[in-house]
C-alpha cells in the first residue's frame, strides 16, 4: 500500500517539473532569442506482484505494475521564432540555420540565437553582457568609420561608407552550427556551448546557413496558446495523482479502523 | 468456517490494494508519451466441492454442500493498445506512430524492444536514440536492420518511415496478437516469439503519441475499489462480531 502513495507522489513530483518547464517558458515569451525546452513524462520500471503480497493465479502473465514515473528533459527547440523588426544597427536576427557565435572575456566560444548586439566606444560589438561577437576582421576596430549606418549583408558582411562617400567591407559575421543541436549545453541566458570534441560548422568554411536580417529580431519561439493549454492539462494530471494518493490514503485509514 | 471467511475477506483486500496502486500507475502515467493504460484482472479461486459426513441413520453418510472457492486472486494484467492523441512538437526528432505497429529499439541485451514514445533524439554518434540512450532501429532495402546515422537534424521521415526519401526507413514492426508481450517498464515492450510484420501505421514526424490513460476512467476506478474496500472492511467487522459471539455467548454455556 506504501508503494500505492509513492506511484501516486511520483506522479506529482512529475507533473511539478513539467509545470517548473511550462513557468520557464510563459515567463520567456518575449525574451529575444529564448528556445523552449521539452521536458516529457517517461514510465518508471515495472515491479512484479510477488506471491508474498497478493495471491496470484498460476498462469498470470505480466503482472506487474510500473513504479509510476519521471520527467526527462528530453531536448531544447530549436525551431524558428518569429522575426520582428527593431532599430539598432547591429540588432540581428538569423533566419534559417546556424547561432550567433559569442566570445566570453574568458576567451570560451559560444552559441547564442540573440542578436541584439551593439557597438562599443572602441568599435567592438558585444552582447549586453559584454560577450564579443565573433566575426572575421578585414579592418581592424579602431579604423572603422565613426557614427552610424553599418549595412549587415544577408552572407553577414558588415559594411559602411568609407570618407569619400563608397562602400567599404569591414568585417563578416560568422555564422555556427553544430552537427546535432541534440548535444549542446545550455549555459543559461539564452547561450549554449559545444560539447569538446563534436563538430562545429561555420558559415565562412560550410554551406546551407540561414540569412542575417539586419534590424530585426528573433523572438521567442514559445507558443503562448499551446503552452497555456499544457498547463491546464498538467494541472489535471497533478489532481489526478492527489487524488490517487489520497484513494490509498482512504484505503489506510480503512485498515485502520478494521476493528 | 468463519475464520476461513477472514482470510477469504484478506485476500481480496490485497486484491483491491494492487488494483489501486494500478490506477495509481496509470494516474502517474497519464502525461507519459506513447503510455498504454493496463488493467488488473482479477478472479474467483479455483472452487471445491464442501461436504460432511452427518447425514444418515447413523451420521456417517456424505452429504454434499456445494461448492465454495477461497476468494479472489490476481489472474494477470492487461495492456490496452488504443490509439493516443497525436500532438504536434514540431520538434523534427519526435516521431509517432497512426495506426498499428512499433518503433523498435536495441536494448541493452541486443534485444530487440518495442515502444509506442517516438521521443527520440540524436547523440553523439549521430544515432537516432531513445531517451534512454537505446539506438532506434532502422531497416535498409533488403530488410536488414540496423542502426540510424542522421547527418545533421535537418533530416525528414515520411509517412512510410523513409529518412531523407532515402532507402533507409526507420522499423515500424507490427504482431498479429499483442498478447504475448512482455512489459518491461519505461515504455517498452517485449515482443516474445512470434514473427514480426512491416506495420501499415502512418510514421508522422513531429508529433508525440500521448498517452491513452482517461483520467475519468481512472478516478473512477479508484473510488470504485476504494468503496469495494471499505465493503470489504465492513464484511470483516460482521465476521468479527459473529465470531465475537461464537466464542463469548454461545461459548459461555
Amino acid at each position: 500500500m506504501y508503494t500505492g502513495l509513492n506511484i501516486g507522489k511520483s506522479g506529482m513530483r512529475s507533473a511539478q517539473k513539467v509545470m517548473d518547464n511550462t513557468a520557464d517558458q510563459i515567463a520567456n515569451s518575449t525574451t529575444e532569442g529564448y528556445k523552449k525546452k521539452q521536458v516529457n513524462f517517461s514510465q518508471l520500471l515495472m515491479n512484479e506482484i510477488g506471491d508474498n503480497q497478493v495471491e496470484v493465479s498460476a498462469n498470470a502473465q505480466n503482472s506487474g505494475i510500473n513504479a509510476g514515473s519521471k520527467t526527462v528533459f528530453s531536448k531544447t527547440d530549436f525551431i524558428q521564432g518569429n522575426i520582428v523588426p527593431s532599430a539598432g544597427d547591429f540588432h540581428l536576427a538569423v533566419e534559417g540555420r546556424g547561432f550567433f557565435g559569442v566570445v566570453s572575456p574568458e576567451g570560451e566560444m559560444m552559441l547564442t540565437r540573440n542578436g541584439g548586439f551593439h557597438k562599443n566606444a572602441d568599435n567592438s560589438i558585444t552582447d549586453d553582457n559584454g560577450n564579443l561577437l565573433a566575426m572575421e576582421l578585414f579592418v581592424p576596430y579602431d579604423q572603422w568609420p565613426a557614427g552610424e549606418g553599418y549595412s549587415v549583408s544577408g552572407q553577414g558582411v558588415v559594411g559602411s561608407k568609407d570618407d569619400e562617400g563608397g562602400y567599404l567591407e569591414l568585417g563578416r559575421i560568422i555564422l555556427y552550427s553544430p552537427g546535432n543541436n541534440d548535444e549542446l549545453v545550455s549555459v543559461g541566458e539564452g547561450r549554449f556551448i559545444q560539447q569538446p570534441g563534436l563538430p562545429l560548422y561555420n558559415s565562412a568554411e560550410d554551406e546551407g546557413f540561414g540569412e542575417i536580417r539586419q534590424r530585426m529580431l528573433e523572438g521567442s519561439n514559445v507558443d503562448m496558446g499551446k503552452t497555456m493549454a499544457e498547463m491546464i492539462v498538467t494541472q489535471r494530471v497533478y489532481q489526478v495523482n492527489a487524488k490517487s494518493v489520497t484513494t490509498a490514503d482512504d484505503m489506510l485509514d480503512v485498515i485502520n479502523t478494521m476493528v | 468456517m468463519i475464520i476461513r471467511s477472514l482470510y477469504n475477506v484478506s485476500r481480496q483486500m490485497n486484491v483491491l490494494q494492487k488494483k489501486q496502486e494500478n490506477n495509481s500507475a496509470n494516474a502517474a502515467n497519464a502525461n507519459t508519451p506513447g503510455y498504454k493504460f493496463q488493467q488488473l484482472i482479477h478472479r474467483t479461486m479455483q472452487e471445491y466441492d464442501l461436504y460432511n459426513q452427518a447425514g444418515g441413520r447413523d451420521n456417517d453418510r456424505r452429504v454434499d454442500l456445494g461448492s465454495i472457492n477461497f476468494g479472489t486472486e490476481i489472474d494477470g494484467a492487461y495492456t490496452t493498445f488504443t490509439q493516443g492523441i497525436l500532438n504536434e512538437t514540431g520538434i523534427r526528432t519526435d516521431l509517432s506512430i497512426s495506426g498499428r505497429g512499433f518503433f523498435t529499439i536495441e536494448l541493452e541485451n541486443g534485444q530487440m524492444g518495442l515502444t509506442r514514445n517516438g521521443n527520440f533524439k540524436i547523440d553523439q554518434q549521430q544515432r537516432l536514440v531513445t531517451m534512454e540512450g537505446n539506438p532506434v532501429l532502422g531497416m535498409d532495402s533488403g530488410g536488414n536492420a540496423l542502426e540510424i546515422y542522421i547527418e545533421n537534424d535537418n533530416f525528414t521521415v515520411d509517412t512510410k518511415g523513409y529518412i531523407n526519401g532515402g532507402a533507409t526507413r526507420v522499423m515500424v514492426v507490427d504482431y498479429p496478437d499483442y498478447g504475448d508481450f512482455e512489459l518491461l517498464g519505461e515504455g517498452v515492450f517485449s515482443p516474445g516469439g512470434a514473427d514480426f510484420e512491416i506495420g501499415d501505421g502512418e510514421v508522422k514526424q513531429g508529433y508525440l503519441e500521448a498517452s491513452n490513460v482517461n483520467i475519468l476512467d481512472e478516478i473512477v476506478k479508484m473510488m470504485e475499489v476504494s468503496r469495494e474496500f471499505e465493503s470489504n472492511q465492513r464484511t470483516l467487522r460482521v465476521l468479527n462480531d459473529t465470531l465475537q459471539k461464537t466464542v463469548n455467548e454461545i461459548g459461555r454455556n
